[in-house]
């Protein structure tokens, strides 16, 4: 199996049929699993066609692995095939939950920071790892809003890091967002971060929200100037594969790959 | 305070079980407005008629009671096919359309239908001697409006086959008579020459002319896929 390097970009439907014809081959695609488990028919050569010539990685978002409850086996079993049929190695997830006693909200929902959450999502790290065959890597998430706590993100990122030996996909635009968000510095973050777990990392584009003074992780534009410099800072100090991940307004192939060079030739240009 | 209250108490809020405090309003209104418009979104991109029919602000509220009840599926492609559920059990919601079991179902089975893998697509060839059924890529519905016209006033029995178009990657529907349906029904257990006598039978029918009707009818559905062989002894329903 390939290691992962490079820099990637997440498939999407939107631009699937043009991805064969343009010849564009990205270091690695990622793949949300839920969105092609069942595909339109017509999407499915295109799809394998890509996903076979391609080293290919994944990101769910239904795990909700933070949940009182496990994920239940029907769901790691479909996880699992799908892993498995596609060759794919390196499965990713968020550290949040989304359904609570099997009820879905289909968002990604804060967890308390917490030793005793830390213990909890030690143990189920290990049962799904177990279960799914392969390692698992999750994702520092967005939030707005901090359920009783006791520690810092940071903290508790690195103590469940320490805890379970997870290994970190790390989203430079959540760290932006969280940051502007909730008042701290980014850079600091990163500093305090145990970057020696980073697998890859994610870069996305947020949206100033006026009405509620948030800034939302939409996935909907562009990367905006802040997270490319805070992005920067980061590669200086882990040199971790990185890739563009967007999920609304999505736009030509060719758009996204004029992004894609962007991140390359600033991924290429730090040692 | 446990993480499982925490989280308990917070998604409460989210989904508008309990009220949020003062203090944190602003958040949990934040996380309101991301849950809701993520089910709002599929909703009524699955279900474009249903939303023309429907005011913006009363179907804000279903949804809302909708997100209350508990959505189970992990896969948000089927989130339409349990909000059907949904309907049903809440019946006194949509006391004012009672077309609306038939036109989710229509608006439903099109998705359905759309996301299924046909890599074992296979054409049977019609050989009069043998017994057919509908392939599992296709679906018989009886409905009581015509809903696939976009006709809800006149209530009957009417009876829609919807297919998936290989050739035009669409959903194709089709009108068919209770008399074909019934035709449909007997194939599946008496091969299709039997099938001609027997309805030609009851109903006093020339066998010559409804062979000239029939096969012709039957030669198009298996070319479409639509019927295929039936060699298991099992009786099957055709409305699904």
């Amino acid at each position: 199996m390939a290691k992962l390097k490079g820099c990637g970009l997440g498939l999407r439907r939107e631009f699937l049929q043009e991805v064969i014809p343009s010849t564009f081959k990205p270091d690695f695609w990622e793949v949300t699993p839920e969105n092609w488990i069942n595909m339109p028919y017509h999407h499915k050569e295109a799809f394998e066609q890509i996903v076979s010539n391609n080293k290919t990685i994944a990101h769910g978002l239904s795990l909700s692995i933070g949940s009182p409850t496990k994920p239940t086996k029907k769901f790691l079993k479909t996880i699992k095939s799908f892993l498995d049929r596609y060759n794919i190695e390196d499965y990713s997830e968020h550290i949040s939950f989304s359904n609570f006693n099997g009820a879905q909200t289909y968002e990604l929902l804060p967890l308390p920071m917490t030793k005793s959450m830390v213990n909890l999502l030690s143990d189920r790290i290990k049962y799904i790892e177990d279960f799914l065959g392969r390692s698992l890597i999750l994702e520092n998430a967005t939030y707005y809003y901090v359920p009783d706590s006791n520690m810092s993100e940071v903290e508790f990122i690195n103590e469940l890091i320490h805890k379970s030996g997870v290994r970190i996909l790390l989203d430079v635009n959540n760290v932006y967002v969280n940051s502007i968000n909730h008042k701290y510095d980014a850079k600091k973050f990163i500093d305090d971060l145990d970057t020696s777990s980073v697998a890859y990392m994610h870069l996305a584009g947020h949206f100033d929200d006026d009405e509620s003074g948030f800034l939302v992780d939409t996935h909907g534009m562009k990367v905006t100037k802040k997270v490319w410099d805070l992005y920067k800072y980061t590669l200086n100090k882990v040199k971790a594969p990185s890739m563009i991940e967007r999920d609304n307004n999505i736009p030509p192939l060719d758009v996204m790959i004029k992004e894609y060079s962007k991140l390359k030739k600033i991924y290429r240009g730090i040692s | 305070m446990s993480d499982i209250k925490t989280q308990k108490i917070f998604l409460d809020k989210v989904i508008e079980k309990t009220k949020a405090k003062k203090s944190e309003k602003k958040e949990i209104e934040l996380y309101k407005e991301l849950v809701h418009h993520r089910f709002f979104e599929v909703i009524s991109n699955a279900n474009p008629i249903f939303y023309s029919m429907i005011k913006k602000k009363r179907l804000q509220k279903i949804v809302t009671k909708f997100i209350q009840s508990g959505a189970k599926t992990d896969l948000i492609w089927k989130l339409p096919d349990e909000f059907r559920d949904f309907v049903k059990k809440n019946s006194k919601l949509f006391k004012d359309m009672s077309y609306i079991d038939d036109l989710l179902w229509f608006e439903w089975i099109e998705i359905k239908l759309f996301m299924k893998d046909y890599s074992s697509f296979k054409i049977s060839f019609l050989n009069i001697l043998e017994k057919y059924k509908i392939s599992k890529n296709t679906k018989i519905k009886r409905l009581s409006y015509k809903v696939y016209e976009q006709e809800f006033t006149t209530k009957d029995e009417y009876f829609v086959l919807a297919y998936y178009d290989l050739d035009k990657e669409e959903v194709i529907y089709r009108d068919i008579s209770a008399f074909m349906y019934e035709f449909l029904e007997l194939i599946v257990d008496l091969n299709v020459k039997d099938s001609i006598k027997k309805i030609s039978k009851k109903y006093k029918l020339d066998i010559k002319e409804l062979k000239s009707i029939l096969i012709p009818a039957l030669e198009e559905l298996c070319s479409l896929g639509v019927l295929i062989k039936n060699r298991k002894k099992d009786k099957l329903c055709l409305v699904q």
